[in-house]
């Protein structure tokens, strides 16, 4: 019975996939895939066929960043086809996405977290706070900028940024080559 | 009853004034905690805010004010005591009343006022780096001060045994999420105890905003938790609005309803997903439910320019109008992603395997919901009939009935099929709203006086409470009361008897906010 019934679904159930036109032909991602496509060229370059490896670490941001950086594996965006990845640990990654002014509370976790990423580690500062504190800037539980606590490579203005801007932050940083 | 009723059986109280929906009482330090547990436990009311207040330059006090929710009439009572410069100390609530734990630690870290009894007098913002006998919200702390390091124990509680081991969590995750250190103690695989440790993104926000006028709050209160920017601004401006006698527009009134609703909505939707795709592994759910939320981000983006319902809700109504055209936008918008989030999990909640993930884990009892002051999903998914929109209703809720969904399981399926329920409820909301849209201007001009008011919102997460104090046309105090910040200490409930891989489900079902709790 249960073989049936899962038949059932799977012939005559409710439709839950779209097609990935309907998702690509928004006018406003053209800019996305071109982004993308000049990414995965420069990952491939750059690491020579293996993907851009990301750990996010949040510094203190009111979350929104948080969100942006989820979206960015939603099918709208996804980018994964671009070749990068978040990773669960610093040890595996190849750049840090750091959200958030650097609250006290947070100074140590951000400089071991950096001490733990291998070395090259390129270091995006993501939002105004990550930049200089925000407007949460010189407060006494704020340190204030990623900068003051480890380098950074690039900064990424926004409130927060969008994964667009994201992304084009991402290409500026690999092209950049200071690292 | 009503809480004047109440009142006219103690003597030890004293009624001050009323206004709006708030009746001010005072009493003596002595009895705040005996009156309290009384007004709790007798008469059925919820302790909803505790907070301190510096008013050593007029006074030579220091003030400690209680704000109790009288659901079924409509009423708020706050309850204040102060206490005198040189000796900052009440005998606790939290003995007899254990929503108020938290609360009283935080006083004690920001104010140095000492709550005697308290069971747990252990350090709760402050962490190590913080040194001692220092209290950001004293008046002549100023808020720039540039701390020295210092290295203060901040204890955990532990376990010890044959066989237990104790798992450090944090503060930075695997996945991607806000910082929070979680202490597990652990025989084998079972949850021994479980305690949070959070505040590392402490910002500082209430001190930031002291002195500032209203409209430059603002930003704060609305970065205090990303997700949460609309619900947060409209119970600031609520207060801001009571505060000055300041009639909205009918159009601002239900279009701000509206906006609120739209965000419930979004993140209805991002929880079913996150909850059952990534909680579970069930990837299908998250992959389909992220893709309808984007959408719902996307229009946000198209009626208010960000993508997260912000910078609409000002105090004196909405900054820009929403046209006819948007409207039907988000109508047809918000139908799609409500038929298509049901359909995902309608499937999902048909699969053995998740649903066997999803019951009797986490379970929370009605008795400590209660006994936690557990708000929002949390609550109602263990049976406890609370929702501001219904008890304390303001802006459009105020004409139109909230269905409240309540399960009694509470367990994490049962805040799964509260969101489902709430998620059709919205939507139905929504339909109306636009239907009935009044049509005026939505901004009206509003001349802030000085005084006190609570704004009260049910958010999608559970009710917010500020508390607003202005004084010579600025913010004097201000505590934007997060429902995570009553929630957090569920998981110590919640998670012994559950294996350590349940804690992300567990954790996901209530997706509290780091940065709304740290303020």
């Amino acid at each position: 019975m249960k073989f049936f019934q899962l038949l059932k679904i799977l012939l005559f159930g409710p439709k839950v996939t779209i097609d990935a036109d309907e998702i690509r032909n928004i006018p406003e991602d053209i800019s996305l895939e071109e982004v993308g496509e000049e990414l995965k060229k420069t990952i491939k370059n750059l690491y020579g066929g293996r993907s851009l490896r990301i750990r996010a670490v949040d510094a203190g941001s009111s979350n929104a960043e948080e969100i942006e950086f989820t979206a960015l594996n939603n099918a709208y965006y996804d980018i994964d086809r671009f070749g990068l990845t978040f990773v669960a640990s610093p040890r595996h990654a190849d750049m840090l996405f750091v959200s958030g002014p650097v609250t006290r509370n947070l100074e140590t976790a951000l400089k071991t977290t950096y001490e733990a990423a291998p070395n090259p580690c390129i270091v995006v500062a993501i939002g105004d706070g990550a930049i200089d504190g925000g407007i949460w800037k010189d407060s006494y539980a704020v340190v204030g900028g990623v900068e003051k606590v480890i380098p950074v490579h690039v900064k990424i203005a926004g409130d927060p940024p969008s994964p667009i801007q994201i992304l084009r932050g991402v290409l500026q940083a690999l092209n950049q080559k200071n690292f | 009853m009503s809480i004047q009723d109440i009142l006219k059986n103690f003597s030890g109280v004293k009624i001050v004034e009323q206004k709006n929906d708030t009746i001010f009482a005072i009493v003596d330090r002595g009895y705040l905690s005996e009156l309290s547990t009384k007004l709790v436990d007798e008469h059925g009311l919820f302790l909803s805010l505790l907070y301190g207040t510096d008013n050593r330059a007029e006074k030579q006090t220091f003030g400690v004010h209680a704000i109790f929710g009288n659901d079924k009439e409509h009423e708020w009572l706050k309850l204040s005591t102060e206490l005198p410069q040189e000796d900052p100390q009440y005998p606790s609530l939290t003995a007899t009343i254990m929503a108020a734990h938290w609360y009283e630690r935080y006083m004690q870290d920001m104010f140095g006022i000492t709550a005697i009894g308290h069971p747990d007098p252990r350090r709760l913002v402050n962490h190590e780096n913080i040194p001692v006998g220092t209290y950001p919200l004293r008046k002549d702390f100023a808020w720039n001060t540039k701390l020295e390091k210092d290295n203060v124990p901040y204890p955990m509680h532990h376990v010890s045994g044959e066989g237990i081991y104790e798992i450090p969590v944090g503060p930075i995750h695997a996945g991607i999420i806000e910082p929070g250190h979680f202490r597990f103690n652990v025989a084998g695989e079972r949850i021994l105890t479980l305690e949070g440790k959070l505040f590392f993104t402490h910002k500082g926000v209430e001190k930031l905003m002291e002195g500032k006028i209203v409209n430059q709050a603002l930003p704060f209160i609305e970065r205090l938790s990303g997700d949460m920017a609309a619900s947060h601004a409209l119970a600031f401006s609520q207060a801001v609005e009571k505060i000055s006698d300041c009639q909205i527009s009918q159009r601002a009134s239900v279009c701000r309803t509206l906006l609120v609703e739209l965000e419930r909505l979004t993140m209805h939707i991002h929880d079913l997903a996150n909850i059952g795709g990534m909680g579970t592994g069930y990837s299908f759910v998250a992959a389909n439910g992220f893709r309808i939320k984007e959408r719902m981000m996307r229009l946000s983006a198209d009626i208010t320019g960000n993508r997260f319902w912000r910078g609409m809700i000002v105090p004196g109504g909405m900054l820009k109008d929403i046209d006819n055209e948007k409207m039907e936008k988000i109508l047809s918008v918000s139908k799609d992603a409500h038929r298509e989030m049901l359909e995902i999990v309608t499937l999902a909640l048909a699969s053995d395997g998740f649903m066997d993930r999803l019951q009797t884990t986490g379970v929370l009892p009605l008795e400590a919901a209660k006994a936690f002051g557990a708000l929002g999903i949390a609550a109602r998914g263990s049976g406890l009939n609370r929702d501001t929109r219904r008890d304390h209703p303001y802006d459009a809720y105020k004409k139109y009935d909230v269905r409240v969904s309540i399960k009694n399981s509470g367990d994490v399926h049962a805040r799964y099929l509260v969101r489902i329920e709430e998620m059709k409820n919205t939507l139905d909301l929504i339909e109306k709203l636009i239907v009935d849209m009044p049509s005026g201007e939505v901004l009206v001009n509003i001349d802030t006086k000085d005084g006190f008011a609570i704004g009260a919102v049910e958010s999608w997460r559970g009710e917010i409470l500020c508390a607003l104090e202005i004084k010579n046309g600025v913010v004097e105090r201000c505590f934007p009361r997060d429902p995570s910040f009553c929630n957090w200490a569920l998981f110590g409930i919640m998670g012994p008897g559950n294996i350590v891989p349940d804690f992300p489900l567990i954790n996901k079902s209530l997706n509290l906010s780091y940065s709304g709790t740290d303020l």
